[in-house]
């Protein structure tokens, strides 16, 4: 998302659902599926929630066809909920017992630390599955990260992520500048200059996580130490303020998401580093600008470097209070693990997917008319191998929590990065050592 | 010549005139304060009209215009036509409870109003503090383990588990206790000696003498029935049982937000209540003649 | 049934069906909940762990909590004096005598208590726009005064937060203000008139003590409704609070606690403290206006 500052978007979705779990009336213990023996046909009714209704379309065809394909007996039951709703009830469900809960349910990598916190996170392990029928080498791994613990591996990705930088192609021309020459950030800074004037910036701040990542580190390490005042995260930060302070060429986001979109419409922002899936918010949102954007790789921290990073995710999980988690394991393999299913799921979605050997079919490039015609799938299905992991924790909604209420004042300069970040790290440093 | 009684008849017109004057002047700023009122109020709700007739994008056209520069029904045919949503069939999912929840409701606070306004008993006090405690209790503190009472009542998905509870609404108790105060005793010492029942004092003359307390409250807790969003999440599983509240959130995706269709919703969600409101206005806002009594 | 035995069991009766409701769906919850503020449990899936006080304890040095307290205050302190007066200002208005469309202006501001908390965020967030914003282009900025950030500078947030309070609640108090105003003999009034009360001396001296009971609730209300408010602050900031958690009100760290940080125990002691408090201010708030002396 353009800016680290959160988008009235994102408030959007919390404001959508308000409950809290207060207390556990049953034990939950898990009422682990007996597993079904697989069966050609056999009747099986599974639930599965979703909180995108493009990934609900999604799912209804691909069960659609796994009853052809597959199992005559097999119906699919989608619900659409709002998408913090869906993780709520999903705890209260777990809590409870498994009552209520579906047996597979799509989970964003923001929610899914949640359910890390304290004893089993209430989904299969699909390590040993993933692994031993080789699907682990077909996804990008990387991506795997965001649904990983302790070794043990919850969900399957749906999209790639892959992080580019989104450009104005008029406008940088019209400076002549060609952003497609540039192979480090210096370059982009140099070129970037030649942009910006009074009322124009070449970009707002882009994602300090995004741009951590991007370098190989992330708030936390594989092993779910906090690393968020790392010497390189904190030199990350004082890069990104230097952006506005020392060369003038960036800004704060707008407060409000109307107030952003129109700035882009007016051209107050020339550039934005952005996922995959941002693509499909300028195309919703700016429409009046088809045709003058282009996509090109992130510009490298030093010559040949990881030229993307990631933002954001969702994972499709079996819940293991499930009755049939063969079954839906069954259908995740036919669903997510399949080209035909990978590629179905672009089309309807706009997510590159994370599954290697759907790159390649030409379903996945098409020339982008949005875009000047270029083939975005060209570029996501090069930069697909390096996406970087993103490390998951129990504690990585709270880290964001706490560092979202002074990210403000960090990027004011009204307090220095490297005091915010040892803060917020050290309290939760205090918080795990308690647990 | 001015003698004395035309002197005083002109100073007494001048002073009659003078309170006129001063009269219409005030008349005049009551009339343009509430008209500033209706304008500071009235625009972020026109922003919501007008920007249902709006193509999303050009929701988040700057500089801010209220009327749309190409006006659409989009939103309204998507949003109608059940294919994001089955909006209309979740509307009258909430018209169903709200009309429930509003009977049972008024029914209930309005007897135990009664009961306090009007009697004197055993642990009045002690029973109206506890009365008055679930209105301090923040409603997260017994999410959990109501809903976990409905699962074991096994009223989970359906309406039982939204209007029962409801019923204990304790704000509307108080509510109608306080305007039940106003009831005169004298006129139901007097029923009592012509051999009215208790039950008949309270339903043939406290209630009607409540009235308008009681449109207030009735009006109050459709309302709130009708915007409920948090308990109908909790509680209902399909689709096809959600009130609209539920429906529209499901509007607001990760990737993609329906300001457009959300804003049509509301609108549409909000006519309903507005009628109530315009229909009942008189029912609402009726003398009371409970002066009537005295003399 | 003797005419004395009928009067004795009849408020019991009355009060029965509430009480019965309450007993199931309030009563218990609350218990349970409390029960569970003793233990410790954090994560889907753990087991509670039995810590006595320390969650409360906690409460003491946990400087999220006492910002929250702060904030929540401060809005309740603009509730009870801007709000409620405000209110009570718009319902004398609305009863003015010759007033011309007065069922229009009754409407008008009652409306926007039908908006739900998603389409307060799409309203507000323009309203409070910084660049774009309603506020600081069509009103501050003609009267020559710097444009505010409402939303960015912690100072401006609670204010802004209060003004979404005034225009969202603002119709319904008044309305209450409204029934209450109903309920004054206008023999009383004409009395007073005809002994040579000027409009103050009739409101000090006539209205406002027979508003009292009305008064009283308003003011008990908007104090409760202020620690429980969470909707609207939490859809405008996110349920942070903003920058400096300026905006965190009570229920909105509640709900950090529990849900996103999943900490139940202390979520349930928060609960809790927020429950006492309010209770401390409810019982403090109608001994002031005077409640437990004979009706």
């Amino acid at each position: 998302m353009a800016g680290t500052r959160t988008i009235t978007r994102r408030r959007l979705l919390q404001a959508a659902g308000l409950g809290l779990v207060l207390g556990a009336c049953g034990r939950a213990a898990p009422q682990g599926g007996t597993p079904q023996a697989s069966s050609g046909s056999s009747q099986v009714q599974l639930e599965l929630w979703t909180f995108v209704n493009t990934h609900a379309r999604w799912w209804r065809a691909m069960a659609e066809d796994y009853r052809k394909k597959v199992n005559p007996g097999f119906q699919l039951k989608v619900s659409e909920i709002a998408y913090q709703d869906l993780f709520d009830k999903l705890r209260i469900a777990i809590q409870s017992g498994g009552v209520g809960a579906p047996d597979i349910a799509d989970v964003e990598q923001g929610a899914f630390g949640g359910f890390l916190r304290g004893g089993s996170p209430g989904f299969v392990d699909l390590t040993d599955r993933l692994q031993t029928e080789g699907y682990m080498d077909q996804l990008v791994a990387s991506r795997e990260a965001l649904y990983s613990y302790n070794g043990k591996t919850y969900g399957i990705e749906h999209a790639l992520c892959p992080v580019v930088l989104y450009y104005r192609a008029d406008v940088w021309e019209a400076a002549g500048v060609d952003p497609t020459r540039f192979s480090t950030w210096e370059d982009y800074i140099l070129g970037a200059k030649q942009v910006a004037r009074s009322g124009v910036h070449a970009l707002p701040f882009p994602a300090h996580d995004v741009l951590l990542r991007q370098r190989g580190e992330d708030y936390f390490d594989q092993a779910g130490k906090v690393k968020l005042d790392s010497p390189l995260s904190v030199e990350t930060m004082e890069w990104i303020l230097a952006l506005k302070y020392q060369h003038g060429i960036a800004d704060e986001t707008p407060d409000s998401d109307q107030a952003w979109w129109a700035a882009v419409k007016e051209g107050k922002f020339v550039s934005v580093v952005g996922a995959d899936w941002y693509a499909g918010f300028l195309k919703d949102n700016v429409p009046e600008l088809k045709g003058k954007w282009r996509a090109v790789a992130l510009p490298a921290w030093e010559k040949g470097g990881r030229r993307t990073s990631c933002s954001g995710g969702t994972g499709a999980c079996i819940l293991d209070t499930s009755q049939h988690v063969e079954e839906a394991w069954k259908f995740l393999k036919h669903s997510m693990l399949s080209v035909e299913g990978n590629v179905r799921r672009y089309e309807m979605t706009n997510l590159y997917p994370p599954f290697k050997p759907a790159w390649k079919s030409p379903r996945l490039h098409v020339k982008d008319e949005y875009f000047g015609g270029q083939d975005l799938g060209e570029l996501f299905s090069q930069l697909g191998p390096d996406v970087p992991p993103q490390y998951q924790s129990p504690f990585r909604t709270e880290l964001n929590t706490k560092l979202e209420a002074s990210m403000q004042a960090v990027l004011r300069r009204q307090r220095p990065a490297a005091d915010v970040f040892r803060q917020v790290a050290n309290e939760i440093r205090r918080e795990m050592s308690e647990e | 010549m001015i003698d004395a009684r035309t002197g005083s008849k002109a100073r007494l017109t001048a002073i009659v005139r003078w309170a006129q004057w001063r009269r219409s002047i005030r008349l005049l700023l009551i009339h343009l304060v509430l008209l500033a009122g209706v304008v500071l109020t009235g625009a972020p709700y026109l922003y919501t009209i007008t920007g249902s007739f709006k193509e999303n994008s050009e929701i988040f056209s700057l500089p801010l215009r209220f009327w749309p520069q190409e006006p659409t029904l989009t939103n309204y045919q998507r949003l109608l036509s059940g294919s994001e949503i089955p909006f209309l069939r979740q509307m009258g999912n909430s018209a169903v409870v709200a009309v429930a929840q509003t009977a049972l409701t008024l029914l209930v606070v309005s007897m135990v109003g009664w009961g306090f306004a009007k009697y004197e008993f055993a642990g009045k006090r002690v029973l109206f503090l506890a009365l008055l405690a679930t209105l301090t209790i923040p409603f997260q503190v017994t999410l959990v383990p109501l809903f976990l009472l409905m699962l074991r009542l096994r009223w989970v998905d359906t309406y039982w588990a939204i209007v029962l509870p409801g019923a204990v609404n304790a704000f509307g108790a108080f509510f109608m206790r306080q305007a039940m105060l106003a009831v005169p005793r004298d006129l139901l010492d007097a029923a009592r000696i012509d051999g009215a029942s208790e039950w008949g004092l309270f339903w043939r003359i406290g209630l009607p003498l409540s009235r308008g307390a009681l449109s207030v409250m009735g009006l109050l807790i459709f309302v709130s029935s009708w915007n409920d969003y948090l308990w109908p999440l909790i509680v209902l599983r399909t689709q096809q049982k959600f009130t609209y509240p539920l429906g529209l959130a499901t509007l607001v995706g990760l990737y993609k937000v329906e300001y457009g269709m959300i804003l049509a919703g509301a609108f549409l969600a909000s006519l309903p209540v507005i009628a109530l409101f315009v229909a009942g206005r008189n029912q609402l806002l009726q003398n009371l003649t409970i002066g009537s009594i005295r003399g | 049934m003797s005419g004395a035995r009928r009067m004795k069991l009849a408020p019991y009766l009355f009060i029965s069906p509430f009480f019965l409701g309450y007993a199931v769906f309030f009563v218990y919850p609350v218990l349970r909940s409390l029960y569970l503020s003793f233990f410790e449990q954090q994560g889907v899936r753990s087991q509670p762990r039995f810590v006595g006080f320390e969650n409360y304890l906690q409460l003491l040095s946990d400087g999220l909590f006492l910002k929250a307290l702060l904030n929540t205050t401060y809005y309740a302190a603009g509730s009870v004096f801007v709000i409620v007066p405000a209110a009570l200002g718009l319902a004398l208005l609305l009863t003015a005598r010759g007033l011309r469309g007065r069922e229009f202006f009754r409407l008008f501001f009652f409306a926007p208590y039908f908006t739900s908390g998603v389409v307060i965020a799409i309203i507000f967030s323009i309203v409070f726009s910084r660049d774009y914003g309603l506020i600081n282009n069509y009103l501050l900025a003609p009267l020559g005064l710097p444009k505010v950030e409402w939303l960015r500078n912690p100072v401006a947030i609670m204010p802004a937060i209060i003004l979404v309070g005034l225009w969202h609640y603002l119709g319904v108090n008044a309305l209450y203000f409204l029934v209450g105003l109903q309920n004054i003999p206008p023999e009383l009034k004409e009395a007073a008139v005809i002994d040579g009360a000027g409009s103050w001396q009739l409101f000090r001296y006539v209205t406002l003590p027979l508003l009292r009971p009305i008064l009283i609730f308003v003011v008990t209300i908007a104090i409760i409704g202020s620690y429980n408010l969470f909707a609207e602050p939490a859809v405008l900031l996110g349920a942070e609070g903003g920058p400096n958690n300026a905006g965190l009100f009570m229920t909105m760290y509640l709900y950090l606690v529990g849900f996103r940080f999943l900490d139940f125990g202390y979520a349930s002691a928060i609960g809790y403290a927020l429950a006492l408090i309010i209770i401390a201010l409810t019982l403090l708030q109608l001994r002031l206006m005077g409640v437990f002396r004979e009706e």
